[in-house]
C-alpha cells in the first residue's frame, strides 16, 4: 500500500539540512510540510537540500509550499537545492513551468558535492 | 458513459481526498499505468478543492463523480451547484515567480488544463458540469 502521509527524514550535516520527503505532497499533508520548512527557516542554515527520491505524488499545494520555502530561504540567505526530482514530481514541476525558477541537481550526492 | 460512481455529499475541502483516492484507486484498477492514475488523482484532487474552495467558499455543498473506462482513457464527470466556474474558458495565469507566494497562483488551473487531455464545461439547470477525459 501507498504511504498517504508525508514523512520528512531529516538529517544535519555542519550548516546543511538535508530533507528526505517520503510520502506525497498534497493538500492533505501541506501543513507538516509547512511546518518543517518555517522551523527550519528560522535557523541559521546555508543551505537546506530537499531530497524528492521517495516523494510519490505532488499536487499544487506541494509547488506553492517548496516555493514559498524557497523564496523564505532567500530571505535569510540560505542557499534551497532541490534534487531526486523524477516521476511524477518531476512532471508537475515542469508542467507548472517551475523548474527554471529553483537550484536542482539530479541526486542527492551531486546536491553534496556542489556545496 | 456508465458511471463508476456518483457521490452527492456535502462536500467540504477536507474531504477532496476521497474523490481523487477513489479516482486513483479506479484507474489503477482498471489497469492503466502509474503515470495515467498519477494524472487522474492530480486532476480530481485541484478540481475537487477548486470547486470547495472558489465555487462553494469553504462551505459545504454537494459534489458528485462519474468515473468510467473509455477505450483509450479514462473519463471523469464531476458535478456541482456552485455559481458558474468554466475552467477552460480564460487563458492559463501567467506565472511569475515573484508572485508565487500568493495563496492562490494558479498553479491549480494550470495543472488541470495541462495534465487533461481534454476539458468540456457545461452548466445545465444550476449545476457545473466538467467533463475531463484522459489517456
Amino acid at each position: 500500500m501507498e504511504n498517504q502521509m508525508l514523512e520528512i527524514i531529516e538529517q544535519q550535516e555542519g550548516e546543511t539540512c538535508i530533507a528526505l520527503l517520503v510520502g506525497r505532497l498534497d493538500a492533505d499533508t501541506v501543513l507538516t510540510f509547512d511546518e518543517w520548512s518555517n522551523r527550519r527557516n528560522e535557523g541559521t542554515l546555508k543551505r537546506i537540500i530537499i531530497d524528492f527520491t521517495n516523494l510519490n505524488y505532488l499536487s499544487s499545494a506541494g509547488l506553492r509550499a517548496i516555493l514559498t520555502t524557497n523564496r523564505h530561504a532567500e530571505r535569510n540567505s540560505t542557499e534551497l537545492v532541490c534534487c531526486g526530482l523524477a516521476g511524477m514530481a518531476l512532471q508537475v514541476f515542469q508542467t507548472a513551468g517551475l523548474l527554471p525558477y529553483l537550484t536542482i541537481y539530479p541526486s542527492l550526492k551531486e546536491a553534496l558535492e556542489a556545496a | 458513459m456508465l458511471p463508476a460512481l456518483v457521490e452527492m455529499v456535502s462536500f467540504r475541502a477536507a474531504e477532496f481526498a476521497r474523490f481523487s483516492a477513489y479516482a486513483r484507486s479506479f484507474s489503477k484498477q482498471a489497469g492503466f499505468q502509474q503515470e495515467v492514475a498519477d494524472r487522474v488523482e492530480l486532476v480530481v484532487e485541484e478540481l475537487a478543492l477548486n470547486v470547495a474552495h472558489h465555487g462553494y467558499q469553504d462551505h459545504p455543498g454537494p459534489l458528485a463523480m462519474e468515473i468510467a473506462v473509455e477505450t483509450a482513457g479514462i473519463r471523469i464527470r464531476l458535478i456541482d451547484q456552485a455559481p458558474p466556474f468554466d475552467p477552460t474558458a480564460f487563458s492559463l495565469p501567467d506565472i511569475s515567480y515573484p508572485d508565487c507566494e500568493a495563496p492562490r497562483c494558479g498553479f491549480g488551473i494550470i495543472l488541470i488544463r495541462k495534465m487533461s487531455d481534454s476539458i468540456i464545461y457545461r452548466r445545465d439547470n444550476g449545476r457545473n458540469i466538467l467533463e475531463i477525459f484522459i489517456q
